[in-house]
């Protein structure tokens, strides 16, 4: 072997040398920084594993870079023959200059019988004794470390936490993990007085520096080691650890149904055939996502008792958990085998991502699209119907308006005697008009249609038994006393039988105003009879408007002769008194007075005060209406005093911010309904 | 003491005026057994309008498929939280009928979530005693509708109040008769309506 390779061969086991070197470095630095770090970890409930990544990390960085210092310009020939040349003085750089290309061999030979390997060999124990025990004892440090941590965790926990542990708190980390289909990420808490989750999530609570801790959610005991599962109800949790406890409010967050708002079609159609399509079209929107729509299709066919149902769905899609999102989709009439007087009912659905329970489901508003029965449409042109009558009415008295108005037009080229005959041909139209709505209203009133008879056309009665005409003041008394009955009330009338119906104030009020203008159209006054014509008119419209009929249809009405079903004489009893409901001001005067007996608790004892705040909210979202947006300020405000209060801090704005919420709210009212209990 | 007004629920989908003899027939009921001040007839009011809050009694019938509106779903949270009773009765006796699928889903939506009454609640003995819980119709027991005999009512509950008494019975098509007929049954078919609006008034 040459010189030359036999110091190449050196240079490699020196390269060796300065790897295991600094390796070993590199491991001791890890274990160090491990050792260390360990305790921390256990203390703030770090997870173990990044403890082992960050001791690697030290591991690669330390080794690298000692590495890198001992290595230098690199293990070459000429710089491991300097190497040898300073340990091995005697040479006289003799081979430094033996390695070089071209030396003289006589050179080479001189410096053959040199032996360096002693030196290479004290330099390897020199390099790698000190770092090896620097290794053992950074793990003999770790394995110190990692016994000991628990008693350094209760001691840092003692020395961090001692204010609160003064007060009777807990160090206490909340782990919530939402339900798995919201795709959410868990979250840490660290001593949270309230907790906001989705109904479904899991809790974990533990205590730092303590295993042993006791839950109870409300007055139920909970297992230390299974998790809380959060329900739809405000909870109180309460941990325990020794001495010590901690109040956390749940408040559980609803996970929204869809919202589906169907864009097409836009309103319900009437088709004479079943032909055609329909394009459907849908805008969908959830809080967390959505997991799949449809359109839902209904066809209801048949008519009295005897029904027939299909259904089917139309456009399905999966939207994979978007947020918003579209269906579209087309109804093509002629696959359902529709006949005339089927009805469709076409919405849109929408399930979240639970897709499992009857909440996850939102629908749209639902459109309707019936199919003409044959001669549906004919009967309204063939079947003419005679107007109603008070529309008759309505008529002729704007007839009798215009022929008043004429005659005062004319009066001044008219004579006297001309005018005043007009003006009473005017007048016995009008009292025509009038009895007309006299039978109306006498019809109504169970009697016979003729309640006031009338002679102002001349007509007698020979050899007949009449009864006497009533005067215009008893015939309106007679009409006002059975208006003034209740609606419905059953009536003997005038030995009739006949239920009495309502009576249309309105039509007496134009019945009145027609007796004032005949009278001065009979006066020959028709300029004064016209502001009473006018007041008919008026009433008479009203009248319509009271008697529209709703659209749909109107069931017949069926009258109750309650004291017939009730054997008539006997003696009506009074029904036991019933027990009126709490009146709803009763519910926040308790709320209030428990409110008072908080405040002052928060003088002598702010821990427990702060506790009694938070089940207070939790009441307040429980058992008041979501709506009620009093409630939920209070309970924000109430949340917010308890975290003041367990922090020493200034409460009194929360406070006052609760109070001022819990207030009664001024409203006026004149009533309440009959049935509703006493205030 | 005012008087007790018997009142049919009217909503914008399907047929609601599908038994309209059935407010004639219980009030005839109420006048007959009980002293309750009852009017003649009965008012017809929109689910969705705030007359129906005048009312402590709302009935809803029907037969073909039910979507309530809004302003109706609105209607009825605000009637029930007021401390209405609604009763809902299912006019097809179907169990699987639209009527029956439809309305239940638009309750448990409106109002909230459909419980089963059991057979001692106070409902049964609210007047008449029925140990037996709902009597059964004559639609029931001769094979009409779904060919079932349906053993228990369902309700949706405020507190231990029932809000919403839902029947897939069909006492719709059992009541809806002239109440001068009634004279023909051995034993008056509508005795059970007495307990329900009994109840209704005085829980």
């Amino acid at each position: 072997m040459s010189v030359r390779e036999r110091v190449a061969e050196t240079g490699r086991t020196l390269a060796r040398v300065a790897l295991g070197r600094s390796l070993l470095l590199g491991t001791a630095a890890g274990l160090a920084v491990a050792a260390v770090a360990w305790p921390i970890a256990r203390t703030f409930a770090f997870s173990p594993v990044g403890t082992f990544v960050l001791g690697l990390v030290a591991v690669a960085s330390v080794s690298w870079w000692c590495y890198r210092r001992l290595r230098g310009p690199g293990f070459t020939v000429p710089a491991v023959s300097l190497w040898i040349e300073e340990h091995l003085p005697s040479l006289g750089y003799a081979l430094v200059t033996g390695v070089e290309d071209g030396s003289p061999a006589s050179l080479e030979r001189s410096i053959a019988g040199v032996d360096w390997s002693p030196a290479a060999r004290a330099a390897t124990r020199k390099a790698l004794v000190g770092p090896g025990i620097a290794a053992v004892a950074a793990a003999a440090l770790f394995a110190v470390s990692i016994a000991f941590a628990p008693a350094v965790s209760r001691l840092a926990d003692r020395v961090t936490s001692g204010a609160r542990a003064s007060a009777g708190a807990l160090d206490v980390t909340v782990r919530v993990v939402p339900p798995t289909y919201t795709r959410r990420r868990a979250e840490s808490l660290r001593n949270p007085p309230v907790i906001r989750a989705l109904v479904g999530s899991e809790i974990r609570v533990s205590v730092a520096g303590n295993d042993s801790v006791a839950l109870n959610a409300g007055d139920a005991p909970l297992a230390a080691d299974a998790p809380f599962r959060v329900a739809a109800q405000p909870t109180a949790l309460r941990v325990r650890s020794g001495a010590n406890s901690r109040l956390i409010a749940i408040d559980p967050v609803l996970d929204s149904t869809p919202v589906v708002r169907l864009r097409d079609p836009v309103r319900d159609t009437v088709l004479s055939s079943p032909v055609g399509a329909f394009t459907l079209g849908a805008d969908l929107r959830d809080d967390l996502g959505i997991g799949r729509a449809s359109f839902e299709y209904i066809v209801s066919s048949g008519s009295g008792e005897s029904f027939s149902f299909a259904s089917g769905t139309i456009g399905d899609r999966r939207l994979g958990g978007l947020q918003t999102g579209t269906l579209s989709g087309m109804l093509t009439l002629s696959t359902l085998d529709l006949k005339p007087g089927d009805f469709v009912h076409v919405r849109a659905v929408a399930y979240d991502l639970r897709d499992d329970t009857a909440f996850a489901r939102g629908a749209s508003e639902t459109r309707t699209i019936r199919i003409a029965r044959a001669g549906e449409f004919d009967s309204v042109a063939v079947e003419a119907a005679t107007p109603p009558e008070a529309e008759k009415a309505v008529l002729s008295q704007r007839m009798l308006i215009n022929l008043a108005e004429a005659l005062v037009r004319r009066r001044r080229s008219l004579d006297r005697t001309t005018f005043s005959d007009e003006s009473r041909g005017i007048a016995r139209d009008q009292a025509r008009l009038r009895k007309q709505v006299g039978d109306i209203v006498f019809s109504r009133l169970g009697d016979d249609p003729s309640g006031e008879h009338f002679h102002g056309d001349g007509h007698q009665h020979e050899g007949q038994e009449l009864r006497p005409a009533l005067t215009p003041d008893e015939l309106l008394k007679a009409a006002e006393n059975a208006s003034a009955a209740a609606v419905g009330r059953v009536l003997d009338f005038e030995g009739d039988e006949t239920p009495v119906v309502a009576v249309n104030r309105p039509l007496l009020e134009a019945y009145h105003f027609m007796w004032d203008a005949g009278r001065e159209l009979e006066q020959a006054s028709p300029e004064r009879a016209l502001p009473a014509m006018y007041r008919a008119l008026e009433a008479i419209q009203r009248a319509r408007a009271a008697e529209r009929l709703y659209l749909r249809s109107r069931p017949p009405r069926a009258v109750v002769d309650v004291d017939r079903a009730r054997l008539q004489g006997r003696e009506k009893g009074t029904p036991a008194a019933r027990e009126p409901r709490s009146p709803a001001t009763g519910v926040a005067r308790a709320v209030l007075a428990r409110f008072a007996r908080v405040v002052s608790l928060a003088r002598t004892d702010p821990a427990a005060a702060a506790d009694s705040l938070l089940l207070l909210r939790i009441d307040l979202l429980g058992s008041l209406t979501p709506a009620a947006a009093a409630a939920a300020a209070a309970a924000g405000a109430a949340a917010d005093a308890a975290v003041a209060l367990r922090n020493g801090g200034d409460a009194s704005a929360s406070l006052a911010l609760v109070r001022r919420s819990l207030g009664l709210p001024v409203a006026a009212s004149d009533s309440l309904p009959r049935w509703s209990g006493s205030r | 003491m005012s008087e007790f007004v018997f009142a049919t629920a009217q909503y914008e989908s399907g047929d609601w005026d599908s038994a309209p003899l059935v407010p004639a027939n219980l009030i005839d009921s109420i006048a007959r057994y009980t002293a309750i001040p009852v009017a003649p007839t009965g008012v017809v009011v929109a689910l969705s309008s705030a007359d129906a809050l005048r009312y402590p009694l709302l009935f809803l019938t029907g037969h073909l498929p039910v979507r309530f509106t809004e302003a109706e779903r609105l209607g009825i949270r605000r009637f029930i939280d007021r401390g209405g009773f609604m009763f809902v009765d299912d006019h097809n006796h179907d169990i699987d009928g639209a009527f029956h699928k439809t309305v239940t889903e638009e309750i448990e939506r409106g109002a909230g979530p459909l419980v089963s009454v059991p057979r001692r609640h106070v409902l049964y003995s609210a007047f008449f005693s029925f140990p037996d819980g709902p009597p059964n119709t004559s639609h029931e027991l001769n094979g009409w509708g779904d060919n079932l005999i349906h053993p228990e009512l369902k309700a949706v509950l405020r507190g231990d109040r029932i809000a919403v008494l839902y029947s897939n019975k069909d006492y719709s098509s059992e009541w809806s008769y002239h109440p001068e007929n009634k004279r023909f049954y051995s034993v008056d078919n509508t005795r059970f309506g007495v307990n329900i609006v009994v109840y209704a008034l005085t829980r």
